[in-house]
């Protein structure tokens, strides 16, 4: 053993160690006594969750949702090997149209025609089947009448919509058919007016001049007091049209001065013009302008059509009413 | 200032409606009607069976004629089942609503309001017992042929 040189500083810095090691070890010392103090109190507790749990999921194991999830994972995994992303993100695409449609599905009234169809298929009771003569008279019922309707009416709905997907126009309904050869009808909704009537093309209002049917002046007329000819009214060009050739002729015809009333009629003409592409008969002014028919003929005597296309600036209108 | 006289324009036709068929009362009306949009006067005389288009109770009750008509599109042999003529009716007056065609009564207020002048026949009210109180209210007057006669002087005369 060597010899350890022993002076008064040495032993100071010794028992200086030896004060902190002691204070290390007694404060591991308390440590491992909270330790084992806490393990202590743990322990009882660890044991029952312990206890609970593993009766628990020995609850759910006896019934069946570990068997039941085993299967659902197989069922998930079918899907996944027979779908890939793109479906998914697909129906992802979809999914608001799809929740609805669902919602649409599973509103109660829904659920509950479907409910008693399904316990007619299921449980039909006694039905005899039925030949012509029995058809006809089960028409009657007024339950198989309304089922018929109603039928006819989702029949209706597909046929329309194959019709939007397929890209065809909408079916022509008669009214549509009977319009478009009655020209010039105007209907909104009527189908594609017929190329033969319609005197204009109607984006801009520069459209060939209107031929004249009659002639200027027929024989049994006596010019001097021809009250509105056909060739007063031949509007030469559309397009050039202004409210000061308007107020000139208004002159030419008796009608100045155009008061706000002439001018809303004019308006709502040319408006309607524009709109359709045919100039609107003494009918339809009276019913789209709101000015009745003594109105219009007092505004703008003697031939209220004519004067007012004039007027407009568009070519007179056609039809008989 | 309208210079143009309203009240008598130069020309002017006079019609007489003397059959009370929906297809046959038609033709008279929108004679005078395409009459008053020209400017040209009109005066309707409803005489006979035309009546029926100015009595109240009747002018939205006017029916089609289908046995017996050439142009009926109904073999006379169905035309006079019983029935058939309300049908007939029926479809004409749904073709008419469907391509907006107005109606006889609104026909005349149309004309009515266009300024045309609508008679009634004195002697067809006394034989078919009609009161004037029993025909529409855009009636001008109850008048004779011969009062007819004075009204279309200068006026052609359509007889429909």
């Amino acid at each position: 053993m060597d010899t350890v040189s022993l002076n008064a500083a040495s032993v100071v810095a010794l028992e200086a160690k030896i004060d902190a090691l002691t204070a290390q070890v007694a404060w591991l010392v308390e440590r491992q006594r909270w330790q084992s103090e806490l393990l202590a109190e743990l322990g009882p507790i660890g044991r029952e969750i312990l206890a609970a749990s593993t009766g628990t999921l020995d609850d759910l194991e006896r019934r069946g949702y570990f068997a039941v999830g085993r299967e659902l994972l197989k069922m998930v995994d079918t899907v996944v090997e027979h779908y890939g992303p793109e479906d998914v993100r697909l129906l992802g695409d979809n999914l608001i149209s799809l929740l609805d449609t669902v919602k649409a599905v599973t509103q109660p009234a829904l659920l509950e025609v479907a409910q008693e169809a399904s316990q007619t298929v299921n449980t039909p009771g006694h039905l005899e089947p039925l030949g012509i003569w029995g058809m006809l008279k089960e028409s009657q019922d007024e339950d198989v009448r309304l089922g018929v309707a109603l039928t006819l009416q989702v029949l209706r709905q597909v046929g329309r919509a194959t019709r939007k997907r397929v890209g065809e126009a909408p079916a022509p309904t008669p009214t549509s058919r009977l319009a478009s050869r009655l020209a010039p009808r105007l209907r909104a909704e009527a189908a594609p007016r017929p190329a033969a009537s319609a005197p204009a093309p109607r984006p801009a209002l520069a459209a060939a001049p209107r031929p004249n049917p009659a002639k200027a002046a027929s024989p049994s007329m006596s010019p001097a007091a021809a009250p509105v000819g056909p060739a007063d009214m031949c509007v030469v060009d559309p397009a050039s049209w202004t409210r000061e050739q308007a107020e000139r002729d208004a002159v030419e015809l008796g009608v100045a001065p155009l008061t706000a009333e002439h001018w809303a009629v004019i308006e709502w003409v040319r408006a309607e013009y524009t709109a359709s592409g045919a100039s609107p008969n003494v009918r339809r002014i009276t019913r789209g302008s709101g000015v009745d028919t003594k109105e219009l003929y007092r505004l703008f005597p003697p031939a209220p059509g004519r004067v007012v296309s004039r007027l407009a600036g568009i070519p007179k209108p056609g039809g008989c009413l | 200032m309208n210079t143009q006289p309203q009240e008598a324009p130069a020309r002017k036709v006079a019609i007489i409606c003397s059959k009370g068929g929906l297809d046959e009362v038609y033709p008279a009306l929108i004679l005078a009607n395409a009459a008053r949009m020209s400017g040209i006067g009109a005066f309707i005389f409803f005489t006979f069976y035309g009546l029926d288009a100015i009595t109240d109770k009747k002018v939205d009750h006017l029916h089609v004629n289908m046995v017996g008509n050439p142009s009926s599109p109904l073999p006379t042999m169905l035309a006079g089942l019983p029935g058939m003529e309300n049908v007939a009716a029926k479809m004409m007056k749904k073709r008419m609503e469907e391509l907006e065609l107005p109606t006889v009564r609104e026909m005349l207020e149309m004309l009515d309001g266009a300024g045309a002048e609508l008679y009634a026949c004195q002697l067809a009210m006394d034989m078919m017992e009609v009161a004037r109180t029993d025909l529409v209210p855009q009636v001008k007057d109850v008048i004779t042929a011969g009062d007819f006669y004075d009204l279309a002087d200068g006026a052609q005369i359509i007889f429909t």
